[in-house]
């Protein structure tokens, strides 16, 4: 790592506590200009008793105090108490509503990348840009973007769940089936999310060990119906087996719900900077050397196309967010979406303030990650910056 | 000499409607433009106020309701009596003002941003990106949500603001990311020594440089306001009277008790309508980029 390498990171992680305590101010003026506050949604509560809880929860202070108290529970991670009930950090119960929402979301986009990158490379590899089967998926995948998110879910909960009973309707699990079991169902749904995660990184292993393997197509295949009948057994083995598949079964419409709605955007941008990288003259090299065509398209064309597809899509990121808010209330998901919803609600500012929060921060983070990450492969963008000269 | 160039400068428009999905996106847009300006011609003229009206009209020789589709209502009644397709005629003229009005504050403000941060440089370039910085972390439908509670939405004043918060976002820092690429080339040197003005340089070199990109987050910021308002209009927190998106939501409420079936039927109409006008300035989009050959830079 180089000089300007530090400069540039340095550069940017100062530029982002700006950005974020820019973010909170905003946040926290606009959160303070909504009429009413939390015990003026309570209904029928004496006036002395009224302003005793306004007293208890400082809503009388000062705004400076205010504001003040609020930075230091966000920079200390406490992220303040809800109004709601006794004496909860904010902190807590997101980590409580956290599992939910990261077992839909993160398989959703998940699948959602996975499956609009190799529909796209699909679509940009092929000779004619415009022919039918082109049209119909761009065409499909452009209403698919922008289909109406809580219809599609009435209609799969209509379809899947009410006329053919394959899959279960509103809920996060099954009550029947988890009648004295004394493990919550956070904690099997953490462990679930674990061993995708643990899955994702063996199988990635797998193929980068056998890599120079003469048979390693066999080998792959071997090894990845060991890796995934081991993960089952051991679930099975555990005793959780039928639990987690309870909790998969009904995850399974939501799901599918979420990555209909965003399979499309990585998709036409994959299929696009495919049709672009295809004209680069190394492509040429490789088609003119006798690599079979598919080769040239998985190898050397989606490999620099996967580039800005990725990257637009970390920063539309928010909206598959937003799309599984819609999704969390659709189906009764009990999730951080929904909380959210409730919280504005009644009013439950602090509880607001920390979703905000957390996902505006997250987000920054991936756009730092990205901006070093785009610094650290193209040497031009870390020697340009300072205002006006980066990009 | 200048008309040569001025067509030249056109010539990416021209790629755009040539594109298959931007020629449809303006068939589409066109259409639903028709179905807006339709309405108040067939109140005026064939619909009889006191059964068509959108709002209040009752049919009280259609009785049931909600009836099925038949020659006096093509899309049949909701369960109040009141004609499916007027409603949805009279739904189209909210969609269109929210989409057009939100798409060009979005590409007006994004381009202001974008221009005068990168043709200014120094302290305006940074608390301009600053500023977006922070907008970045806000989306427009979130944002919205909240303030649904501190103003009361109408169809207008929902567009105005989702164009305020959308331009401000990531728009404005690609625009000027682009803006900034035409600065630095000879001719705008050139057209400095020549005499020109900042005014004339703005206005004559970056902004019809930076037009495509400005049309395009236009189109996308279209799709999205509507999709946000009918989604917020659906969990009933806007004071929109009638729009898609609370048509939709009067039917599944009113629908809930009944046998799925009709449900189904009824939803169909705004929901169509809905898709089709987003993925009409979504396709535009498209075409833009197509045309101009690569994905925004993120």
């Amino acid at each position: 790592m180089d000089r300007a390498m530090v400069r540039f990171i340095l550069y940017r992680l100062l530029r982002a506590g700006i950005t974020l305590l820019l973010f909170q101010t905003l946040l926290f003026l606009m959160l303070q200009a909504m009429p009413g506050d939390f015990v003026s949604t309570l209904i029928g509560l004496p006036p002395p008793l009224r302003r005793g809880l306004r007293a208890a929860m400082g809503l009388n202070d000062p705004l400076w105090q205010q504001y003040l108290r609020w930075m230091r529970d966000f920079f200390t991670g406490h992220l303040g108490t809800t109004f709601r009930f006794p004496h909860q950090p904010v902190g807590r119960i997101l980590w409580s509503l956290a599992p939910r929402t990261l077992f839909l979301f993160l398989p959703a986009s998940v699948l959602s990348i996975g499956l609009g990158y190799w529909l796209g490379r699909y679509l940009g590899g092929r000779r004619r840009p415009w022919d039918g089967i082109s049209l119909t998926f761009t065409g499909g995948a452009i209403v698919a973007a922008t289909l109406f998110p809580p219809w599609v879910a009435f209609l799969l909960v209509q379809i899947f769940a009410l006329r053919l009973g394959w899959f279960p309707a509103e809920n996060v699990l099954g009550t029947s089936r988890w009648i004295g079991v004394v493990v919550p169902a956070d904690t099997v749904i953490l462990w679930l999310l674990g061993t995708g995660v643990l899955m994702a990184g063996a199988l990635y292993l797998l193929g980068h060990v056998t890599r120079w393997h003469r048979h390693r197509t066999c080998l792959r295949r071997v090894g990845a119906v060991a890796l995934i009948g081991g993960a089952v057994l051991a679930w099975h083995l555990s005793g959780g087996g039928l639990l987690a598949l309870d909790l998969l079964w009904h995850l399974a419409l939501p799901l599918i719900t979420v990555v209909l709605l965003s399979f499309g955007e990585p998709m036409l941008l994959m299929r696009l900077a495919m049709l672009q990288v295809a004209d680069e003259d190394y492509v040429r090299a490789a088609r003119a050397k006798g690599l079979p065509p598919r080769a040239v398209r998985d190898h050397h064309i989606a490999r620099l196309a996967l580039v800005p597809a990725l990257a637009r899509f970390l920063i539309q990121l928010p909206f598959v967010m937003l799309g599984s808010l819609v999704v969390e209330l659709a189906f009764f998901w009990k999730g951080i979406g929904r909380e959210l919803l409730i919280a504005i609600d009644a009013h439950d500012i602090p509880v607001v303030m920390g979703i905000f929060s957390v996902v505006g921060t997250l987000m920054l983070l991936a756009h730092v990650l990205l901006d070093i990450l785009h610094a650290w492969l193209d040497p031009r963008v870390r020697t340009a910056i300072g205002p006006g000269m980066e990009r | 000499m200048g008309r040569r160039a001025g067509r030249k400068r056109w010539l990416w428009l021209r790629r755009v409607l040539s594109h298959p999905w931007g020629a449809a996106g303006l068939l589409l847009i066109g259409l639903f433009g028709l179905m807006a300006l339709i309405h108040p011609l067939l109140m005026a003229t064939v619909w009889n106020r006191a059964v068509y009206h959108p709002l209040v009209g009752f049919d009280p020789d259609a009785v049931p309701h909600p009836a099925p589709p038949s020659w006096r209502h093509p899309l049949g009644t909701d369960p109040m009596g009141r004609d499916v397709l007027s409603q949805l005629l009279y739904g189209a003229r909210t969609s269109f003002l929210v989409g057009t009005v939100a798409g060009i504050i979005t590409a007006i403000l994004a381009t202001a941003i974008g221009v005068i941060a990168a043709y200014r440089g120094g302290w305006a370039d940074m608390v301009l990106m600053a500023l977006c910085d922070v907008f970045v972390l806000m989306p427009p439908p979130v944002i919205l949500l909240i303030l649904g509670l501190l103003l009361e939405f109408n169809g207008l004043s929902f567009a105005v603001i989702y164009g305020l918060l959308a331009g401000l976002g990531s728009p404005a820092i690609v625009l000027r990311a682009h803006a900034l690429s035409v600065r630095v080339r000879p001719f705008v040197d050139a057209a400095r020594v020549a005499g020109g003005g900042s005014l004339h340089i703005i206005w004559r070199h970056l902004i019809p440089f930076v037009m495509p990109f400005s049309l395009l987050f236009m189109t996308f910021a279209a799709s999205g306001a509507v999709l946000s308002e009918a989604i917020l209009s659906f969990f009933g927190r806007t004071q929109i009277r009638l729009s898609w998106g609370t048509m939709i939501w009067f039917t599944q409420i009113t629908f809930r008790w009944s046998p799925a079936g009709e449900a189904w039927l009824a939803l169909l109409p705004p929901v169509i309508a809905i898709t089709l006008f987003c993925s009409a300035f979504y396709m535009i989009g498209r075409a833009i980029e197509e045309a101009s050959g690569e994905p925004y830079p993120a």
